[in-house]
């Protein structure tokens, strides 16, 4: 971009399925986490982490029980599920990949190219480790209260800078 | 469109004036902490262009401060408005221009002074000017998410009240914007420009409320002639711009509505944030009609506050509209605002114009943009059209008319359409704000909350 430039090109629009499958993603505090929809049951959710440099991760159900596809792995070290599969994704997609990979600790070069969680554990040499899941889903309240902040009929010149 | 040669150069002293705020981006870029010998004699520079301003002074007291590493908000409080004034110089350069290529008069509003904020704000104010500082001193390529995130308790309290909405998303879209680049030193190229726009206006913000216009009520009829979207992932603004007829007087107004979203509410979801404040305008905007207003609160610099006092008239053609007053030496008493003088700034610039006579078409580079008859060229802004909004690229090339807003950025003018006309169909900003959306984030995000609460 010129470097003279006030303003970004916009980004094209994200995957509007996304929010129904994954309804909340972020980078914080050494993790990637957030909050993830059950394929099967419309009255479950999980509540799923992968956490940065050490690769550990951890998926759990909205009370609290251990999420049955992290048993399918076959090794000691246990494999990520499916939900965090779709947090991965969810995250790339919003973010950018480079941006997630770079959190989550890896170099970003083609050798290293990771295409599933699975995959990108294993770098990491990552395991099952439980967690309270309490921290992600208190930051997930924390993210919905945008959508209770009141607005203004104020002209806001300042968003002028934004159309991304 | 015999004049529009008349944008090709741009007025004496907008370059050198570029050149200057390009020099103290880089500073920014670089850092204030580890600033050396060249950007010194930025600081030199800046200095002697305010020569005989109030500026000059507190400039050279800057300067030495930078000097000795003697940092405070003070300090950078000066360099936001040295650069604010370059930029507002730039603004009215560029704006003088629009009008003798385009044949306007307008009225300008007085400046006013910036009133206090209330105490309990005061203290976010000062929290945010010391984060800012931190910025500054760590510079715009050496920042991580520790420098980011602390922030956040600061922004929680500017983002819960109404009274600091501007400053709140400014900073709330620079942070995101920030923290989604870390670290920023790994970035190949830094939008240091941009960033120092940010970092300035907020800067400027945080050490007072901006100026309250002069506002008159205001009763009579509405033609709304476009929208324009804006958003960052937590806020979303839409403007509505029209004609006003009071009965006394004709003058081009804009009607804003903004709000707090999630990222995940994008597309059709946007709309929620203005359908309920703003109901029949949409309407309005959305069948081509007029409104009838009642009792509205019009400011000096033209902003129109939507009460909902209003009902729905007339239908009208808003292209013929725009043409009858906005083609280029319309015989026309249409009145015109200007921005408050804090807002002054290149990319406040938006001179509403009609146009016709073009081939609207890609260009070498593969951006769209007009050709008119005298071989002129004029850029479509396609970085201000929305990816949310319902006119898109594909509907100016090959489009006959447009009534757009003339903008300026990266040093040259360009036209952000907001009407246009393609096989005589008209496409806009808010061409379906009038249907029915149905919103399926909110109630899914809350849906999966209570999923979560129930079972604790």
């Amino acid at each position: 971009m010129s470097d003279d430039r006030s303003l970004l090109r916009p980004d094209p629009p994200i995957d509007l399925d996304t929010p129904k499958k994954v309804p909340f993603v972020e980078l914080h505090d050494g993790r990637l986490q957030g909050i993830v929809s059950s394929k099967s049951s419309h009255q479950r959710v999980y509540v799923s982490y992968i956490e940065a440099q050490t690769g550990d991760f951890y998926c759990s159900t909205n009370n609290n029980r251990q999420c049955g596809g992290l048993s399918g792995g076959s090794s000691a070290q246990g494999a990520p599920c499916k939900h965090l599969d779709r947090l991965f994704e969810a995250a790339t997609a919003r973010l950018s990949r480079e941006r997630v990979l770079d959190y989550l600790g890896l170099a970003l070069d083609d050798d290293t190219y990771v295409r599933t969680t699975g995959e990108l554990t294993r770098r990491l040499d990552g395991a099952q480790r439980e967690q309270e899941n309490s921290e992600i889903f208190s930051r997930f309240l924390d993210y919905l209260e945008y959508l209770d902040l009141e607005g203004t009929d104020e002209h806001v010149p300042e968003m002028s800078w934004f159309v991304t | 469109m015999l004049s529009i040669y008349k944008l090709q150069q741009l007025p004496d002293g907008v370059t050198e004036a570029n050149d200057l705020v390009t020099d103290l981006d880089d500073a920014f870029d670089h850092g204030f902490g580890r600033i050396g010998g060249a950007h010194m004699e930025t600081l030199r520079s800046l200095q002697a262009s305010f020569t005989g301003t109030p500026l000059e002074e507190p400039l050279e007291e800057a300067r030495a401060a930078v000097s000795e590493s003697a940092f405070d908000p003070g300090v950078f409080e000066t360099f936001a408005a040295a650069r604010a004034g370059l930029q507002g110089a730039r603004y009215d350069a560029l704006m003088t221009r629009a009008k003798e290529t385009f044949g306007w008069s307008h009225r300008s509003v007085a400046a006013t002074e910036p009133e206090p904020f209330e105490d309990d704000v005061a203290s976010w104010l000062e929290s945010t000017r010391q984060w800012l500082l931190e910025l500054a001193v760590a510079g715009f390529g050496g920042l991580d998410e520790e420098a980011i995130v602390p922030f956040d308790a600061t922004l929680d309290q500017l983002q819960s009240t109404p009274r600091t909405f501007r400053l709140a998303s400014l900073l709330t879209g620079f942070r995101n914007e920030l923290l989604n680049n870390t670290p920023t030193a790994r970035l190949p190229e830094r939008p240091a420009r941009r960033w120092s726009d940010l970092w300035s206006r907020a800067m400027l913000h945080a050490g007072g409320r901006p100026e309250t216009p002069e506002t008159r009520t205001v009763s009579g009829m509405f033609r709304p002639l476009g929208a324009t979207l804006n958003h960052h992932e937590n806020n979303a603004s839409l403007t509505v711009f029209g004609l006003l007829n009071d009965g006394d007087s004709l003058q081009f107004v804009r009607t804003s509505r903004s709000g707090y979203k999630v990222d995940v509410m994008v597309g059709d979801d946007i709309w929620e944030i203005f359908s309920k404040p703003l109901g029949r305008l949409l309407d309005a905007l959305g069948a081509g009609r007029a409104l009838e207003i009642d009792g509205m609160t019009l400011t000096s610099t033209g902003d129109l506050r939507w009460n909902g006092d209003d009902a729905l008239s007339v239908e009208f053609d808003m292209l013929d509209a725009a043409e009858a007053h906005f083609a280029p030496n319309a015989e026309t008493d249409v009145k015109m605002s200007t921005l408050a003088p804090l807002d002054r700034h290149p990319l406040q610039i938006g001179w509403p114009v009609y146009l016709e006579d073009y081939e609207a078409d890609r260009s070498t580079d593969g951006l769209p943009e007009l050709v008119f008859d005298s071989g002129v060229r004029l850029p479509v802004d396609v970085d201000r059209i929305s990816p949310y909004s319902e006119l898109e690229i594909d509907h100016v090339l090959g489009s006959k008319r447009m009534f757009a807003l003339l903008r300026f950025d990266g040093g040259q003018w360009s036209a952000q359409p907001l009407v246009e006309t393609k096989r005589s169909k008209l496409y806009y900003t808010g061409m379906e704000a009038d249907e029915e959306r149905h919103s399926t984030v909110e109630s899914t995000l809350r849906n999966r909350a209570d999923k979560l609460l129930r079972s604790k």
